[in-house]
């Protein structure tokens, strides 16, 4: 096994994509791997026709990967909003292994990142000896896209600080770059685009312009729909997520995630499952990407210090983390979910002292 | 083509309200030119289709109803893409007779349960089983599914999520669109044979396919050579001639039915109470979008892509409009957004799908609201028929004309005062009347003030407008009686409504009504609003009426158990919420904010229900207590404390030196006086307890602190006219007496000279020069 935390896409699910591409007779849209039925497949999983069976990497409703799809195929850009912990950088790199083979071309926005992250940067040292040439240019990856015709991603667009957003409008539409020191224009070949993902939720991010917005075509992935869709989700991560920890025990038993993902849903929406009672949200988010680390957490903590089962005490500590984000409302929150809910609760008693004794 | 030289039948099996449909029927209809067309629809409105014509405009319903008892009725609507339509259209400009088929409806109303709850929704007519199914329903096709709508189960199957849409492609690839409905015929027949006989739905059916049969023998009878019979698609197989039982079979059959009067009419139809959310069961998914589609099909034919650019357009300039960004470029994204879609999801063509993913994923990036706009706008589009004037008797007109009669009230043409005595029966009927037709839009009666006294009494001013039938028409899909009408009118604006304050408006006239169950939607509505909603102002509005509903729904013996709860929530919520919104307003922001409390304030004060003036003085005590709240909410706040007996003078005293020392922000301060003493200075004079603390914190001040609060005083009191604040003076020199028409000073007073420094402080207080002394004999 590869001494890699954490495998690219194309890498992990190298053998599908394989198997897609042998079956794959739709019409290609030029430079990409696959045909959009076939990138489609690849996410949303299914059977081919001889009996290949492929993972479903997005579980949730089959028209937003449509959408996707059909956006990238479009040569417009796609924009993935969503909050927190809905798997947006998740899909935007599976589009990218599907479409380019080839999920690294990547910005990783942050409030630091500068002009040079999306467009060029000058590598001194060649600039000094051999002048400016087209060689002596640092290419952003969204350059480098453009060049071979690949799907760029650009993570957390809205971490980028707006004089460095404004540098992509232009590109987003006329696809071209001009380089002024060399007098060049770089134009992208077919094939390239952009998939950005930003989140709508979290503070101190800045507000897209609506220039920008509009040279995208914008896909909301929501929260998953029913207690069942997200327990899934959960237990597939888990478990993939366990065997590359090298995890050695059985992973948790469907009933445990299907309680963490009953409190996380209960929480969120702020009201019992059976909608009887209301409760108040913490000022978490409580997404599906925290049950899974939860969920990890409380396996990890099972094998290294207990008997390998997962017990509600193990996973006490991580709940407790990932639902008190705000010191001084949340705990009172917390509290009162515990005695009207968990208490009361048919099979929850064990939950209930163990979060009581962490309190 | 279906039929032979034997047989003069071309059956055409339709689905009801398919533009797709429609326009192939047309199409066939032509080729076919017939010389009589049999048509699905109740045999009795046969003598009704003479008013088809230039001023009949769809949507418009045919109307069955019981004449005794007009609550249970029947409603037949076609829009202007029903096929059924098309083919009367067609029928009236060839001239050739037409039939009806269906069972009649003098049976289908008999059939009907007589105590059906919501019998105005009942339409029978239009078959169950081509309902049309919610389109986003992915489960897989059963065997009833398939009953219900079988055109859509063949779409999917085809792989269409639009049977339209499926339709059409279908219709229009074929060059001979005769041949269609034979092989929709073979379809149906297939589809069948499978079907499980068991199923009650279907005694019901064979009812009506033998009633149909025994229409068609008739018209083989009278000779006619080519027969068009138009029906629901599901019908033909059991309407083909080879296949029919015997006459004798047939009549044995429909022999037992009840009959029970009924009476029929057109009225006009909107698109809204066609879209399938209204209650009626056959209804469309979206009119507008059908409507769009039924216009643009003959251009679609050569150029197919004008569909999906003329809708996106469309929507374009609607959001436009709306002030919201959509331009050509984004319509030409979204154009190609929905053609790939398409190609991916393997379809010829975009449908509606995929043409509102892409309105959601270009034009409202993502953001489902605008998407509301475009649901209600577009895809809804709702209009209102319209029906020639000489249509017999709607029967909302004919029963709001016999209450007039017999509650002796003349259409009259001329404004008439009318006073009501509510304590006579009559009168207090009329006034039942009244109220129900102002709340339906027809203000037949305006309500008067009447200076007489107690409220037993009430002024009308009535003036009949003959534009009144048209608002009565317009209503007359609501149902065929007043209250009916009321009720359906009411749990419309219910459904409409977004905001509870215009609903809680509607509620004080609706008890005046007193129609049953026609207040329960509203306050439902008002219920699940006011649970959603956080505007503070909403919740303000909707108090006053709902007291004066808790008021008078004793008055008039009415139970009105259900408002309680209702403003018990309302109330506790206001309560809890207020305090935070009186943080960090401007002063426009708070002024607004308190022209909205005094009427809840005073709503509460005179309903004195003990626990809402608990929670109410509670939250003002927040108020007055929080010195983030802005000042003028915070002093009007101590006003009504201190009005309530809730803050002892002491308590109000401690306010206004807290809110006016030194250290607090002179404009805050001065709000805060304005607040308190709003109201003009009658107040002051009149009000003895507010005088005294007022003029007790004035006496306490120290000479460098009332300089300093002069100006904040001034504020207020430079509002006052100047006599007020010569009254004011005078209030002055009689401390502890009411204010006397005349100004006399206690001459004798040995006080005098404090006196007159504490009335130089009020000059300058109010701003006005001291008069001289009313006595000369003072120093």
């Amino acid at each position: 096994m590869s001494t890699v935390l954490r495998q690219h896409a194309e890498t992990q699910y190298a053998e599908e994509l394989a198997a897609l591409r042998k079956v794959d007779t739709h019409p290609k849209p030029p430079h990409w791997q696959l045909s959009p039925w076939a990138v489609a497949t690849y996410l949303l999983g299914g059977k081919l026709d001889n009996g290949f069976d492929v993972s479903a990497k997005y579980i949730g409703p089959r028209r937003i990967i449509e959408i996707a799809v059909s956006t990238l195929a479009t040569d417009r850009a796609l924009l993935l909003l969503g909050v927190p912990g809905t798997a947006k950088t998740w899909v935007s790199e599976h589009l990218a292994a599907a479409i380019s083979g080839d999920s690294t071309l990547l910005v990783q926005g942050t409030a630091g990142t500068a002009e040079e992250a999306v467009r060029y940067g000058w590598n001194y040292a060649r600039l000094l000896t051999e002048g400016p040439s087209l060689q002596a240019i640092v290419q952003s990856p969204l350059l480098r896209g453009m060049e071979q015709g690949k799907i760029v991603r650009i993570e957390e667009l809205t971490r980028i600080p707006s004089e460095v957003q404004d540098a992509l409008i232009t590109l987003l539409s006329e696809k071209t770059v001009y380089i002024p020191e060399l007098g060049e224009t770089i134009q992208a070949i077919k094939g390239f685009n952009v998939i950005a993902t930003a989140n709508d939720r979290d503070r101190g991010v800045n507000e897209l312009s609506s220039a920008l917005k509009r040279r995208f075509n914008t896909v909301v992935l929501p929260m998953p729909e029913t207690l069942e869709e997200e327990v899934e989700i959960v237990q597939k991560r888990v478990a993939s997520l366990g065997r590359v920890l090298e995890l050695p025990n059985e992973p948790p038993a469907l009933a445990e995630i299907r309680r963490l993902v009953t409190l996380f849903r209960e929480l969120r929406a702020g009201k019992t499952l059976d909608g009887k009672t209301k409760l108040k949200s913490p000022s978490g988010t409580l997404s599906t990407a925290e049950a899974i680390s939860v969920m990890n957490q409380g396996w990890a903590l099972a094998t290294h210090f207990g008997d390998g089962q997962i017990k509600a005490s193990d996973l006490a500590a991580g709940l407790i983390g990932a639902v008190i984000k705000d010191p001084h409302q949340d705990p009172a929150i917390w509290k009162e979910y515990l005695e009207t809910v968990v208490k009361e609760r048919e099979g929850w008693k064990d939950l209930y002292r163990a979060c009581r004794e962490h309190a | 083509m279906i039929g032979n030289q034997t047989s003069p039948f071309h059956l055409f099996g339709i689905r009801h309200h398919g533009p797709g449909s429609a326009r192939s029927l047309l199409h066939a209809l032509e080729q076919l030119a017939p010389d009589c067309i049999v048509i699905e629809g109740p045999p009795e409105a046969e003598d009704l289709l003479s008013l088809i014509g230039d001023d009949m405009q769809p949507p418009v319903a045919l109307l069955g109803y019981v004449p005794k008892q007009p609550s249970r009725a029947i409603y037949f609507p076609f829009a202007e893409f029903s096929p059924e339509w098309q083919a009367l259209r067609y029928a009236k400009r060839q001239n050739i007779p037409v039939r009806f088929m269906d069972l009649p409806w003098e049976n289908e109303l008999a059939l009907l349960e007589p105590e059906s709850t919501e019998p105005a929704l009942s339409t029978p007519d239009v078959d169950e089983e081509d309902l049309h199914p919610d389109p986003s329903a992915s489960s897989p096709t059963s065997e009833s599914q398939i009953a219900q709508d079988p055109l859509s189960a063949l779409a999917k199957a085809a792989g269409y999520d639009d049977t339209e849409r499926f339709w059409e492609h279908w219709v229009e690839q074929r060059r001979d669109s005769v041949d269609l409905f034979s092989s929709v015929q073979e379809a149906m027949c297939a589809l069948r044979e499978q079907q499980n006989s068991d199923d009650p739905q279907q005694t019901r059916n064979a009812l009506r396919e033998a009633f149909m049969r025994t229409v068609l023998r008739e018209a083989k009878q009278a000779e006619f050579k080519k027969i068009a019979v138009v029906c629901g698609a599901w019908h033909v197989p059991a309407l083909l001639p080879e296949t029919w039982p015997s006459a004798k079979d047939d009549r044995t059959l429909l022999q037992p039915l009840p009959k029970t009067p009924v009476a029929l009419t057109w009225i006009p139809w909107t698109y809204g109470r066609l879209a399938a959310g209204s209650g009626y069961r056959a209804g469309v998914e979206s009119p507008g979008w059908y409507d769009f589609l039924w216009h643009q099909l003959p251009r679609a034919t050569t150029a197919p892509s004008i569909i999906s650019e003329g809708w996106l357009t469309r929507v374009a300039r609607l959001l436009r409009d709306r002030g919201l960004d959509a331009s050509a470029a984004q319509t030409v994204d979204a154009v190609r957004l929905a053609d790939t879609l398409a190609a991916l999801r393997g379809r010829p063509l975009p449908g509606l799908p995929e043409l509102n993913d892409a309105c959601l994923a270009i034009f409202c990036q993502g953001n489902p609201l605008p998407m509301q706009l475009i649901h209600t706008q577009l895809l809804i589009h709702d209009r209102l028929g319209q029906v020639p004037a000489d249509t017999p008797g709607i029967p909302l007109y004919k029963d709001i004309v016999q209450q007039m009669k017999t509650l002796r009230l003349d259409p009259v043409v001329e404004s008439t005062e009318c006073i009501l005595d509510l304590r006579k029966d009559l009168d207090l009927q009329r006034s039942r009347f009244l109220h129900c037709l102002s709340v339906l839009g027809i203000p037949f009666g305006q309500i008067q003030s009447v200076r007489s006294q107690g409220t037993f009494k009430e002024g009308w001013l009535l003036l009949w407008k003959p534009e009144f039938v048209l608002s009565i028409v317009e209503r007359a899909c609501f149902g065929t009686t007043l209250e009916e009408a009321l009720r359906g009118f009411l749990r419309d604006q219910a459904k409409q409504a977004t905001s509870i304050d215009p609903l809680a408006q509607l509620l004080p006239s609706l008890v005046f009504c007193d129609v049953p169950g026609a207040i329960d939607p509203i306050l439902q509505r008002i219920q699940d609003l006011s649970a959603l909603n956080q505007d503070l102002v909403a919740w303000a509005k909707a108090i006053p009426p709902f007291v004066q509903l808790a008021r008078y729904g004793d008055v008039r013996n009415t139970t009105l158990d259900n408002i309680q709860p209702i403003l018990d929530g309302i109330v506790s919520r206001l309560a809890i919420q207020l305090p935070a919104a009186c943080n960090a307003l401007n002063d426009e922001a708070a002024q607004d904010l308190l022209t909205h409390l005094v009427p809840v304030h005073t709503a509460l004060v005179t309903l004195q229900n003990q626990t809402y003036l608990q929670h109410w003085l509670a939250a003002l005590n927040t108020i007055a207590s929080t010195s983030a709240a802005h000042g003028l909410l915070a002093g009007r706040a101590a006003r009504w404390l201190f009005e309530q007996g809730a803050d002892a003078p002491d308590r109000l005293a401690q306010r206004l030196h807290f809110a006016l020392s030194s250290a607090a922000e002179p404009a805050q301060a001065a709000a805060w006086i304005e607040g308190l003493l709003h109201g003009g200075a009658h107040l002051l004079i009149h009000d003895e307890p507010l005088w005294s603390v007022l003029h007790r914190w004035i006496q306490e001040l120290s000479p460098e602190h009332f300089l300093q609060v002069l100006p904040l005083l001034r504020r207020t009191t430079a509002t006052f006219s100047t006599a007020e604040s010569r009254q004011l003076l005078q209030r002055v020199r009689q401390p502890t007496a009411p204010v006397q028409s005349a100004g006399n000073v206690a001459t004798s007073d040995p006080n005098a000279p404090l006196l007159q420094n504490v009335l130089h402080t009020w000059a300058r207080v109010v701003g006005v020069p001291l008069p001289p002394p009313a006595s000369q004999e003072a120093p």
